[in-house]
């Protein structure tokens, strides 16, 4: 069983080789993102008429949370509805050409393999978007370095985004039943990474879906965890990753209980 | 302890996270826990603990990552038991 990743230091297993190919993909990444993301921006913008509510104020706030947290590594935690939460994600938090300046701004992410392999652009595309694809149930030692890289990106500085219900929620709700403990073993290696818990969700959203429908606007919110630890290995990596889940499922119950008030 | 009795109290603590069920039903050494129970990976972990809080034993990362089939699980349980 391929289940014990996080209990070990990874940053020093990670070879020459793929340390190197995560630093071309960064600056390959950095570079192309004028050319993808905005792009992309655009057609969520305008095409889809997409919003975010009060974006101007997430900004500043995640801009204090930068400060705050220094050169620490920032692990992005969020809820999953749709198959565009990441750009949604890094939209809300800062304007797109600070992503470009800054790598935290540009956060990692860890896609299901299969929605992305089976055409050449769509690899191109996911590679371009600093995604480490990661298959779902996958052989054994898979995850395993995938997590290694992970916590090498962390331990350079970097931001990743990872959603700990593993894909899309088939409730419609944050499932607090079926989630992973990845985030927990990662936050195990790295002692100094600081756990940011993202919830966001369209207005009209009822149930996971590809797209979000046209014209939606997105409430998003985010908070820095203080997340504690009283067991190690395994059951440390459990417990870390049932705060984040417990915080995300408390943001959700907050947005649900303000929103049904306030119609 | 039985290889044959920790085999069944291996399946009674899988069976909640297995999602075919059926396999369950003619579960053996060689059925694969992930392929053939259909069993999340993510849920491996909780697995594992169970395991340890069930037999009264400490599973090290190595042991747990060479676990693949329920005669593995086995195995590993009754090693560590009477060692």
């Amino acid at each position: 069983m391929d289940v014990s990743a996080g209990a070990r230091s990874w940053r020093s297993r990670l070879g020459v080789d793929f340390r190197v190919g995560l630093s071309v993909q960064s600056a390959l990444s950095r570079l192309i993102c004028p050319l993808a993301y905005h792009p992309l921006l655009f057609y969520l913008k305008f095409v889809r008429g997409y919003k975010i509510a009060e974006i101007q104020k997430i900004r500043a706030s995640f801009n204090g949370l930068l400060a705050e947290t220094k050169d620490d590594p920032l692990l992005i935690c969020a809820n999953h509805l749709t198959m565009i939460d990441s750009a949604l994600i890094m939209w809300s938090l800062s304007p797109g050409w600070k992503c470009i300046l800054e790598s935290r701004r540009f956060p990692w992410n860890l896609p299901e393999r299969t929605i992305f392999s089976d055409r050449w652009w769509r690899t191109t595309l996911c590679y371009l978007a600093r995604c480490l694809p990661i298959t779902r149930n996958g052989p054994p030692g898979e995850s395993k370095r995938v997590l290694e890289n992970v916590a090498t990106l962390l331990g350079r500085g970097d931001s990743v985004l990872i959603f700990p219900e593993g894909g899309r929620s088939r409730i419609g709700r944050i499932d607090v039943e079926n989630f992973s403990y990845g985030v927990g073993m990662i936050a195990q290696s790295l002692p100094n990474v600081r756990i940011v818990c993202v919830f966001s969700r369209g207005g009209n959203q009822a149930e996971y879906s590809i797209l979000p429908r046209r014209g939606e606007t997105f409430f998003v919110q985010f908070k820095l965890l203080n997340w504690t630890l009283k067991s190690k290995g395994l059951r440390g990596a459990r417990e870390i990753a049932l705060q984040v889940i417990e915080n995300l499922a408390a943001m959700e119950h907050a947005y649900f209980a303000s929103h049904s008030s306030s119609r | 302890m039985t290889e044959n009795e920790v085999f069944t109290r291996v399946v009674k603590i899988i069976t909640p996270f297995a999602k075919n069920t059926a396999a369950l039903g003619t579960a053996n050494v060689s059925t694969r826990i992930l392929e053939d129970l259909s069993v999340n990976s993510a849920r491996l972990v909780d697995i594992i603990l169970a395991f340890e809080d069930e037999f009264n034993i400490a599973i090290d990362d190595d042991a747990a990552d060479r676990v693949r089939t329920l005669g593995d699980a086995t195995h590993m349980i009754v090693s560590k038991a009477t060692h």
